[in-house]
Formats: structure tokens, sequence, C-alpha cells
């Protein structure tokens, strides 16, 4: 009986033991997965939080530095673009007469000690009683008899005269009449002769275009700088252009009739040198001819 | 000892002549900052479009121009018939045309068409002549319509 009592007890021991120890068990797996739970939990809230991390404006910041940095890039690569910018016809001009002026140095011998005449005060001072205001000249005396004078293309409200030295020395001009020769002369390039002869389609459409990309056409300016020497050299203007100027500064000196007569007698000078000094023998074929240029300008003899 | 006494005597009052002289020496100060305005240009030894060329200057480049003042207090800013600057530019003292002289920066043709102006190649004797070209222009312009 003490024996039955005996394994009762330690059967109800061990059914106890058991039942608690199945207990914790079942409730371990229970607590694990509510740790796992939360953790979902949090992969689940940052997912929420999107929405207010949009909101603090860092996404709106991102686009800006980076719309900024296109912005510089785009304004680097211009800047860059535009470094490989041809002239346009405005400032073109200027330039490229004093290109022509310093590949011609040699030839053309202005690189000298002359006397100062102070031709800039007397023809300035002429252009001003003639009504040209603001006008910029620049004038070069050559020591060569190449070219006698002439005016060369520049920027609008600038004028590039040449004079040669010895021609004003052989014809012993005067300051008037060095005035009245740079006058015909700046005459002559507002008609626009010079600029159209050099100019052809091809440099028309070259100046202000781009060149990035593309090799720089030097070809094309050496062609056009030949042009000046074939102008001023060779070719001339034409007897049409030549009536056109003067019968220009006959009408402008007109009111002006010493000042006119002082131009006949200068234009009977060139006519005598020409004819007679070999080294001028070139001058009809530029300006033709001071002898026509009188003829256009004496008053015709009406028969009565 | 006559001698000594006259050859030292000699030597203390050129002394005080080259010390005299060298008082008497303008004092160069500086006005301000200007800026070359043409493609190429020349600082000179002299006032004058043929004295030597000392160094060549490009379009904008900065020269410091500098007044002279006598002992007396007179100042000289032009010299040269008024159309020349006395500047300093890098260890060099000479003059420069004052027409070509600016006191704001220009817009150079070689700045605005660098590529352009690179492309022509212009050699040492190019740039020579046309820094020689601006010395050699007689320049002017009309009024403005009164």
């Amino acid at each position: 009986m003490m024996k039955a009592t005996f394994f009762l007890i330690v059967g109800c021991l061990f059914y106890c033991t058991g039942t608690l120890l199945a207990e914790t068990e079942t409730k371990e797996p229970t607590e694990t997965k509510e740790e796992k739970k939360e953790g979902g939990k949090d992969l689940l809230d940052f997912s929420s939080i999107k929405d207010i991390i949009k909101k603090d404006g860092l996404e709106g910041e991102l686009k800006k530095k980076q719309d900024e940095k296109r912005k510089y890039l785009d304004n680097k690569k211009l800047q860059e673009m535009k470094r490989y910018n041809v002239p346009t016809q405005d400032v073109f001009w200027s330039f490229f007469s004093e290109l022509w002026l310093v590949k011609n140095a040699t030839t053309l011998k202005w690189d000298i000690h002359k006397p100062d005449f102070e031709l800039e005060k007397s023809f300035t001072a002429f252009l001003e009683s003639q009504g040209h205001f603001e006008k910029k000249i620049k004038i070069l005396l050559m020591d060569s008899t190449e070219i006698a004078h002439a005016a060369l293309p520049s920027n609008q409200d600038e004028y590039i005269f040449i004079l040669s030295l010895p021609f004003v020395r052989t014809l012993d001009l005067s300051k008037v009449e060095i005035s009245l020769l740079l006058f015909e002369d700046f005459v002559r390039i507002r008609k626009g002769y010079f600029k159209n002869f050099v100019l052809d389609k091809e440099l028309e459409n070259y100046l202000g275009s781009n060149f990035s990309g593309k090799p720089f056409d030097k070809k094309l300016i050496d062609a056009h700088l030949k042009k000046y020497n074939q102008l001023l050299f060779e070719k001339g203007f034409s007897f049409q252009e030549q009536f056109e100027t003067t019968k220009e500064v006959d009408v402008l000196l007109k009111n002006d009739l010493k000042m006119w007569n002082t131009y006949l007698t200068m234009l009977e000078k060139i006519d005598n040198l020409v004819k007679t000094n070999t080294l001028y023998k070139k001058y009809n074929q530029i300006y033709p001819s001071p002898e026509l240029q009188i003829n256009w300008l004496k008053p015709k003899n009406s028969v009565l | 000892m006559k001698k000594i006494v006259f050859l030292f005597l000699f030597i203390i009052s050129n002394l005080a002549l080259s010390a005299e002289a060298e008082a008497d020496k303008m004092k160069k100060s500086l006005i301000g900052v200007k800026y070359f305005s043409e493609m190429m240009g020349n600082v000179h030894q002299n006032p004058s479009r043929y004295s030597q060329v000392l160094t060549t200057i490009s379009c904008n480049h900065p020269v410091k121009v500098m007044k002279e003042v006598s002992k007396d207090g007179k100042e000289f800013v032009l010299f040269g018939e008024d159309k020349w600057h006395l500047v300093t530019v890098g260890p060099y003292v000479g003059y420069v045309m004052a027409d070509y002289l600016t006191d704001k920066k220009n817009e150079c043709f070689e700045e605005q068409y660098s590529k352009f102006f690179d492309g022509l190649n212009l050699d040492i004797n190019d740039l020579y002549y046309w820094a020689r070209l601006y010395d050699q222009y007689v320049q002017g312009k009309s009024k403005v319509r009164q």
C-alpha cells in the first residue's frame, strides 16, 4: 500500500512537471513569433515614413543641386563653344585690314621714322567742315610707291588710310591737298566698293559662324587677304566706281569753290605725275584715271 | 701732402654733387592701374614712338600708371607733348601712349575670338609688326556734332 501511494505521488509529480514543461515549451515559440512580428513591424514602419522623408525637402534639394550642376556644365560648354566663334562683320574688317598691313609690312615699308605732319588734325578738321562727326581715323604713312593712297575696309565709324610718303613729297602736296586726297578715299570706302570686292558669299557665310568641332579655315582667310593685294596692286577700281566717287566728291566740294579748285589742281598734279614718272605708271590702273576725273569735274562747254 | 688733401677735397666735392643730383631726381608715385586697349603695343624707353622698345604688351594687359613729382612739388602725369604715360610693366619702367590706356578692361578681339585668333598662327614677327603698327599710326577723331 505504501508502495502504491509512493508511486502515485511520484507519478503525480512527473505529471505536474511534464505539464509545466509542456507549457513552457509551447510558450517559447509564441514569444519568438512576437519578436519576429516586432522586427517585421520595423520594416513596415520605414516604408510608411517614406512620405514623411519626402516632405523634408531632401529630394527637392537633390534635384536643385542636379539642375545647378547641369546648368553649370551647359554654361561651361557654351563658353567653350563661344571660343570658336568667327567674328561678325561688325568687328571683322578693322582686324582684317590690320592683319593685311602686318603681313605686308615689308612690302609697304610703313615701319619707318617719319616727320610729324599732324595730318590727323588737319584731316579731322576737314571732316568736321564737311559734316562728318565722330569718325575715328588712323593714317599710316609708307615709304613705298607700290600704293599711292588708299582707305582700307574697317569697322563702323572707323577709317584706316595708307598714304605713300614719296608720293606726297614728289607732288609736294599741302595739308589741304592731302586732306582732299584722303577725303576721296573716304568717299570711295564709304561706297563699299572695296568691301564688296573682298566679301564673297563664302566669307559672308563664314563670318559670324562657329567652327567648334571643325578645323579652322585658314585657307579662306589667306585667300581673302590676297584679294586686298589683287585690288590694291593689280586690278584697282572700275571706271564706273571711279566716276561715282569723283562725282560725289564734286558735289560735296561744290559749296566751297576754293576747296573744289584745290581738288582740281591736285588731280592735275597727279595726272602730270603719272604721265611723266614711271614709278607711278600703275596709278592709272588702280584709280582710272586722273585725266578722266578732271574731265568729269570740268563743266561741259555749252554750244550756243 | 698737398696732393693728398686736394684729392680728398675732390672726392668729397664729387660725392656731394652726386648726392645733390640724386636729390634733384623726380620722385615717382603710383596713380593707378590702367589697361592696354589695342591688339598689341610697345612700352618705350622714352616718350617717343621711335624710342627703344622695352617690352611688348597685348590687349587688356594691366599697367601701373605713375606720376613724377619734382622737388618743388610739381606733378607730371603726361609726357612728350602730353601723349604718353609713365608706366611700370613687370620689371620695366617706360612709356605707353595715353590714348591706348583705359581705366576699365576692354572687349579684346583676341579674347572674344580666341580660337579664330589662334587659328591665324601669327608668328613673333607678325606680333612685333602689330605692336609697331600702333606706334606708327597717326590717329584722330572728328568732334561730336555741336
